[in-house]
């Protein structure tokens, strides 16, 4: 079917012309009330712990790449994989990790965050540095900064000009509950997630 | 899957008999409405965002040509490849020749109610096109031949020593695999295939007509995947899944996890718009979107039943129904189970073939308490019924029941000296105050599995004459 | 003040107890009651089955038989909600009887609520003492009638103990013809219910409806399980004749 024809169909069925008007949309008769602006950081974490995710808070760019260094000792990873970015960078530079030859085979991902949003606990990842670091390896690390936080996904997305090709709200740890609905972490994407974020 | 909506009595209790189902979905649907509840409660005002995006959604379908013609330009210009098809034929078609010119070998797929509904991963299969389910669920059914249950949770009338059984023969995992194990297992296999596929098959759970945008709810990450690697992605809809604008979404991704598993934000959401850009270091090269309708302009040509698209799909009357709690989602006979399922299917089939679906309730009212979008599902449950008996589809001997009845009800006197002879006759059937056995037609049917008190001997209207000069 | 008791078709032929222990409630209440000797159904058989013409007929015969009382009173929530909620949308489109149907709408009321609301007694002198009372909430009580407290105030007033069961809101599955035209997934809801109500270990099961206890009644006779069914009006009329 071309284009046409099926919107003819759809408009028919409405008994609409294409010259009809269109009533504006309903306005938004309520924002989403669970969220405490007095305390984004400690609200953050909150809803981060609670999904399962891991949160360090610490006070510079140098703490923060101690901070990844702690983390990748501890889980003995051997392959990386980063983001595309600056902040990113400055804070592997520091460390000097290995970067995986072959993506699919990083044993962690370290990648920065678009934005975070406070009342779910999420990231927002964006494609402008690469989906593969937060998605393909078992862990993912991201590191941010508190001046990222928002309340609610409606101030994350308030004022964008133009969204990026694939903007993805991240909560948590992969998961899934389709076996019987007993929830089980990590299945597709990272089941170990930990945010650091410079204060 | 077999379309079996006509026979959903004979499904049904067959599902009652069926021990594993029994316990598999006690679990589930269990888990599931107190899950909810709790999630509900901890937000203030569930109420008002109900009736919000109650409202958003009935004026988009409403306005649905529109939407739809801003959506698609959006699309176009963002590149996006943009395919129409009236019905399941024509989308797979589209489909597999896409397949086909692009020289697909492998697709992964994403969950995805309207593939299941067009048998889209058969249409694959017959061109040679080899489709993988990548939802854990989904999966699960796909090595065993079997098709969802339900709309969210596809493999929930399976129990996990079904599933452990099936990974065991089919997989080779051990023979008392635990659930990590058998998450584990299924993550090697189907990373395999993430790696290899060409093309990448996901649904959409909403569609921004402002931005263009494909949103997608998930917990596991395929979805990302799905839409991540290949270096195709398709994303098959319904065209009821229009949202006006991107201010709308956080209200609906506020509501629509909490119905659905409880959660407050499911763990991943992607906005896809358009393909990779040209400074992304990674994604799908070319985007299409196939648009189907496959009978939903029939349910927009019908005022009482349009209410009815704008369904987002979380499950939640299914999991409160107590009529889906005890025969499960397999017994409506076709992919939309439960309330929403008795209401859409009548509509996308035909009555004809589905009318024992909108009888398969008490008429509770349990599912239009939580539809997280207000669509007043006892309502057009009562709407079908109305119709099917205008259609003369219901029962002969219930039609003359029925006319009967309501004779004797306009008739107060005709009423008195009927019902009198039935208690009276009832009491011949009487033992130990109770009915014992009947060939009566209802009387038959209600004993079954239940017994019946006989009827006093005399009505209150007869003691009345006593009772009112006993003040 | 006057005031009309609607007694519901299936009291009146099957279970006449509950009508004489609402006569003798509410004159005990001070309430002078009649009861319309015209009075038939209600009609939501036939509207649950989807004959909406059949309903019609039977809900003008309704409307008009009550027309000139104050109140009516019925000792169901389900009939109740037939006259309050679907009449009036039945009528939507036809002006003149939608008026009337608004109106008998509004005059008429469930049992326990009329007490609570109308005559606004807590304490009606019932002694239910030390009694383990289980209560249904049956759907359209619930859902198209919002009555939830009403019969658990009087109950409580009395001083009953009310345990709750962790599925006292979902549906027994009677659901009138639903029972008979899907017997099979109709008493599996009984069952699941009785479950529910053995797990409280409650002496009394009752709620506000009648058809749903002679259901539950019905599938724990055939299952063995013996616990006492009671409709809440009865199970009050009881405490006030235990007195104080
Ligand atoms: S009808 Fe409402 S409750 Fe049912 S699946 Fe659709 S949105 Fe959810």
């Amino acid at each position: 079917m071309n284009k046409a024809d099926f919107l003819d169909k759809v408009r028919s069925s409405l008994h609409r012309k294409a010259s009809d008007i269109v009533a504006p949309a309903p306005n938004l008769l309520a924002t989403i009330k669970d969220f405490k602006p007095s305390s984004l950081v400690k609200q953050f974490q909150e809803e981060y712990e609670a999904v399962g995710g891991n949160f360090h808070l610490v006070k510079s760019k140098k703490e923060a790449s101690e901070k990844v260094l702690e983390i990748i000792k501890d889980s003995k990873a051997k392959s990386f994989v980063f983001s595309n970015d600056k902040l990113i960078k400055s804070i592997v530079a520091k460390i000097a990790i290995p970067e995986a030859k072959i993506i699919s085979d990083a044993d962690i991902g370290i990648s920065s965050a678009y934005c975070l949003i406070a009342n779910t606990g999420t990231l927002v990842l964006e494609s402008s540095v690469g989906r593969l670091a937060s998605l393909l390896p078992a862990s993912h690390i991201a590191v941010v900064k508190d001046e990222q936080l928002v309340p609610t996904m409606a101030e994350a997305i308030e004022g964008l000009d133009s969204l990026p090709s694939a903007w993805v709200q991240a909560t948590g740890p992969s998961r899934t509950a389709d076996i019987e609905l007993t929830l089980t972490i990590g299945v597709h994407a990272p089941g170990v997630v930990d945010v650091i974020m410079i204060k | 899957m077999e379309i079996s909506t006509h026979d959903f009595k004979n499904n049904a209790k067959k599902a009652l008999k069926d021990k594993n189902l029994q316990i598999a979905m006690k679990r589930a649907t269990k888990t599931f409405v107190a899950k909810r509840e709790k999630a509900i409660s901890s937000l203030d005002n569930f109420e008002e965002l109900r009736s919000y995006c109650g409202a958003v959604k009935a004026h988009t379908i409403e306005h649905l040509d529109y939407y739809l013609e801003e959506f698609i330009s959006n699309l176009e210009n963002l590149g996006v490849n943009v395919h129409f098809a009236a019905d399941g034929e024509e989308a797979n078609k589209i489909v597999t020749q896409l397949a086909l010119e692009k020289n697909v070998k492998t697709v992964v797929k994403a969950k995805s109610m309207v593939t299941e509904e067009i048998l889209l991963n058969d249409a694959l299969e017959a061109v040679g096109v080899e489709a993988l389910e990548t939802d854990l669920g989904e999966y699960i059914l796909q090595l065993d031949g079997d098709f969802p249950s339900h709309i969210i949770g596809p493999a929930m009338h399976k129990t996990k020593e079904q599933i452990t059984k099936l990974f065991h023969e089919k997989l080779g995992s051990k023979e008392d695999a635990s659930i990590i194990e058998l998450t584990a297992v299924a993550r090697k296999v189907l990373r395999k295939g993430f790696l290899k596929a060409d093309m990448g098959i996901s649904g959409a759970n909403f569609a921004v007509a402002e931005t263009g945008s494909i949103v997608l709810v998930e917990n596991e990450g395929n979805i990302r995947l799905t839409t991540s690697l290949p270096k195709i992605h398709l994303t098959v809809m319904g065209l009821e899944k229009i949202i006006p604008r991107l201010k709308d979404l956080p209200a609906f991704l506020t509501i629509l996890p909490r119905s659905a598993t409880g959660q407050k934000a499911s763990s991943y959401v992607s906005l896809i718009t358009g393909p990779k850009k040209e400074t992304d270091p990674d994604g799908p090269e070319e985007q299409h979107v196939l648009i189907i309708d496959n009978g939903r302009s029939n349910i927009l040509a019908d005022p009482k039943l349009r209410d009815a698209l704008r369904c987002i799909r979380c499950g939640a009357c299914l999991n409160i129904c107590p009529v889906y709690q005890n025969v499960g989602g397999h017994a409506y006979g076709w992919v939309y189970p439960g309330p929403i399922g008795s209401v859409l299917d009548p509509g996308l089939l035909g009555l004809d073939s589905t009318h024992q679906l909108p009888q398969a309730c008490s008429l509770c009212g349990a599912c239009g308490e939580v539809c997280p979008v207000k669509i007043p599902l006892p309502e057009l449950l009562l709407e079908h019924r109305q119709r099917a008996v205008k259609q003369g589809l219901s029962a002969k001997a219930e039609k003359i029941g029925i006319g009967a009845f309501a004779f004797m009800a306009t008739h107060p006197k005709l009423w008195n000296s009927a019902t009198k002879i039935g208690r009276l006759g009832s009491q011949f059937l009487s033992r130990e105050g109770h009915i014992k056995g009947s060939k009566i037609p209802v009387m038959k049917e209600w004993l079954k599995e239940r017994d019946f008190k006989t009827p006093a001997q005399k009505s209150f209207r007869e003691q009345w004459r006593n009772l009112k000069d006993e003040k | 003040m006057r005031v009309a008791l609607f007694v519901t078709c299936l009291a009146d032929q099957l279970f006449p107890s509950l009508g004489v222990a609402s006569v003798k409630l509410l004159r005990h209440l001070g309430v002078d009651i009649e009861f319309p000797e015209g009075q038939t159904c209600c009609g939501q058989p036939a509207y649950n089955a989807g004959y909406l013409a059949e309903t019609k007929e039977i809900a003008e015969h309704h409307i008009g038989l009550f027309k000139d009382y104050d109140y009516v009173v019925l000792p169901s929530g389900s009939c109740g909600a037939m006259v309050k909620t679907h009449y009036p949308e039945m009528f939507r489109e036809s002006a003149k009887i939608y008026g009337k149907s608004k109106d008998l709408a509004n005059r008429t009321y469930e049992l326990t609520s009329f007490i609570t609301e109308v005559l606004d007694k807590k304490d009606i002198g019932a002694n239910l003492k030390d009694k383990r009372v289980s209560y249904h909430d049956s759907c359209h009580a619930l859902r198209y009638m919002n009555i939830k407290e009403s019969p658990r105030i009087l109950l409580r007033a009395a001083g009953a103990k009310i345990i709750e069961a962790n599925n006292s809101e979902v549906c027994c599955g009677f659901g009138g013809l639903f029972s008979v035209k899907m017997p099979e997934i109709s008493a599996a809801m009984a069952r699941a219910k009785t479950e529910g109500v053995l797990e409280t270990k409650a002496d009394i099961l009752t709620s506000v409806d009648g058809a749903c206890l002679m259901n539950i009644a019905g599938s724990m006779r055939r299952e063995n399980v013996n616990i006492e069914v009671k409709h809440v009006v009865e199970l009050l009329w009881e405490g006030v004749q235990n007195g104080n």
